[in-house]
């Protein structure tokens, strides 16, 4: 007498009329990039924080000592040190980047699996916003997180409000500051994923984008305005508009900043032709 | 109704792959049959919103698939053909994770994943990469992913896919077994007639687009009972050639067999008549058992020499 039937058994349970689509890809997206290399990225990416926190400690703990006092009187913690705290995040910034998204789009291609997204209830927005999320989680983890947290401690280990009081801004700065790298940065990676075969190529042509157009400014920097075509040093200068620092290239910080909002919006262009569930073949 | 689709067309640029396809699926369980680009899957595709229609309507479970494609994605289940794993997920973490899309709570979708698992015959391998599965694996997993929320209309698109003789035999005998409970309806696209046949109350036969036949699996057999299988003693040639005088369609039905199509609106009698003027004793002569094949073959060879 069989103990238990291998048949068909009805679930009765109730769906969410509206489920998050866009977060349970962001979370189970982030859980499965959370690998040995990105960890390793992420503890290298820890260091420069460590660094400037002892600097930030130094400076406001041990500024009275004498032997110190030279050191401290160089070191200005102000809206500049967070923003080259960011500028020099950015290597890093790019390789967990790749780690997090060139595969992204590409591997779910290859699998096929934008016919399981898409037979249920995912919108291109929720496909989108989700995979974006996973690229922002990661890339807010070595930027916006270390940056404010500086900013926290440089906050807390004063003796008075009057940083506070003349630097209120700098936490709306970080907060701008990541959003534009991680927009552009984020959605060209993601188009990248999505274009190319594979994570590989994705990556390189991705390293590519960002290295060649830089090399070719300092190249050749009679030309003016071709500071434009870089997105790490159009990223910079808007860095120092956000930051209220002298601008580093010729060009207006304002053009610099359509030249991101157009890559983002192109980005999502290139995703909404690119991220479909049947591929049609003729 | 399950299903209902009014001049349902779908086109890929000039190609029309679905050519104002008007027709209702009822609760059941319904074979969609017809040749490989026959216009199945693009069909499904279309009800599921996963291609742009052109023109016409279509509901599904009484939900317009144009303005509620969330809460018609919500009820059904879909098995497409080609393969779609979700990379890096095991087993049951792949289940679970279509079953939180699909609006499950995770606690839920976990219990529910692993049960799924079991009664596709996964539950050994939930817990290996899905990348690592083999063709028959893949399959069950597409199978459970689309069961996992219990849909009220399951969509099956060649189910039976590159799976070894023992995998489509126990495939079929599931999806028997989920029509069978009459909880869920089933949809099955398919060119293997054997599988409709195993599983389907109801068949529509689609070729270049358009429905060709539909009905029950009864009633489309028994349209071509005007087809007789007949022995004769000795040489065939002249009583053959006396049928066909008479308009009768005359197929070799083995070596001693011959099937024959009397015209419409004739019975035994022409057989008989032709048996007689060719001096040709009749050994045996019954009713020819129709099967999906016959049937299927006649109507996509009737549909083909029309466009001819």
């Amino acid at each position: 007498m069989p103990i238990y039937e291998e048949t068909y058994r009805a679930w009765h349970g109730q769906l969410a009329a509206r489920p998050r689509t866009w977060w349970i890809i962001a979370r189970t997206g982030s859980r499965l990039r959370w690998k040995r290399a990105m960890i390793l990225v992420l503890l290298l990416a820890a260091l420069p924080f460590l660094v400037r926190g002892a600097q930030i400690y130094v400076a406001m703990r041990l500024g009275d000592s004498p032997e110190l006092a030279e050191m401290v009187q160089e070191l200005q913690i102000d809206a500049g040190f967070f923003a080259d705290f960011l500028r020099g995040q950015a290597f890093f910034l790019v390789l967990v980047l790749i780690l997090a998204g060139a595969g992204l789009i590409a591997s779910d291609r290859k699998f096929g699996a934008l016919a399981v997204y898409f037979s249920k209830p995912v919108r291109f927005w929720d496909y989108v916003l989700g995979k974006f999320l996973i690229v922002a989680f990661y890339g807010s983890l070595i930027t916006l997180l270390p940056c404010l947290l500086l900013f926290l401690m440089r906050v807390l280990l004063a003796q008075d409000a009057a940083f506070l009081q003349e630097y209120y801004w700098i936490p709306f700065s970080i907060i701008g500051q990541v959003a534009l790298s991680l927009l552009t940065l984020g959605g060209v990676i993601l188009v990248l994923s999505s274009t190319t075969g594979g994570s590989r190529s994705a990556a390189i042509l991705f390293f590519a984008m960002l290295t060649v157009p830089d090399l070719l400014r300092q190249i050749l920097p009679s030309i003016s305005g071709l500071g434009l075509v870089s997105l790490p040093a159009v990223l910079r200068q808007t860095s120092a508009l956000l930051f209220g620092l002298e601008r580093p290239f010729d060009f207006s910080a304002w053009l610099g900043l359509g030249v991101l909002m157009g890559v983002a919006g192109l980005s999502l262009a290139v995703l909404k032709i690119r991220v479909r569930p049947t591929e049609v073949v003729r | 109704m399950s299903v209902t689709l009014q001049d349902f067309t779908i086109t890929y640029g000039d190609l029309t792959a679905v050519d104002s396809f008007s027709t209702t699926f009822p609760a059941g369980s319904t074979g969609l049959l017809g040749p490989n680009g026959a216009g199945k899957s693009s069909l499904i595709k279309g009800l599921l919103g996963l291609v742009p229609l052109a023109s016409g309507s279509a509901t599904v479970l009484g939900k317009d698939v144009r303005t509620e494609p969330k809460a018609v994605l919500q009820s059904i289940g879909y098995m497409p053909e080609d393969d779609c794993l979700i990379p890096g997920l095991t087993g049951v973490g792949m289940v679970q994770y279509a079953g939180e899309l699909s609006g499950m709570n995770r606690v839920d979708a976990l219990q529910r994943a692993h049960e799924v698992l079991f009664l596709v015959g996964l539950d050994e391998a939930r817990y290996r990469e899905v990348e690592t599965y083999s063709a028959g694996m893949k399959q069950r997993i597409k199978l459970a992913q689309a069961l996992v929320h219990d849909p009220r209309l399951l969509f099956l698109d060649e189910p039976t896919s590159g799976m070894d003789p023992k995998g489509r035999q126990e495939m079929l005998d599931l999806i028997q077994n989920i029509s069978s409970r009459e909880v869920m309806s089933i949809v099955l696209a398919t060119h293997i007639m054997v599988d409709v046949e195993r599983t389907c109350d109801r068949v529509v036969i689609m070729n270049k687009g358009r429905v060709l036949k539909k009905g029950s699996m009864q009633d489309l057999r028994g349209t071509y009972s005007d087809v007789y299988t007949v022995r004769v003693k000795g040489e065939h040639e002249r009583f053959r050639a006396a049928l066909e005088r008479e308009g009768c369609a005359v197929q070799p039905g083995g070596k001693y067999f011959l099937d024959v199509t009397v015209p419409e609106g004739r019975d035994t009698d022409v057989i008989l008549e032709a048996a007689r003027v060719s001096e040709t004793q009749l050994r045996k002569l019954v009713t020819s058992v129709q099967t999906l094949e016959d049937v299927f073959l006649k109507v996509i060879g009737e549909d083909d020499h029309a466009d001819l």
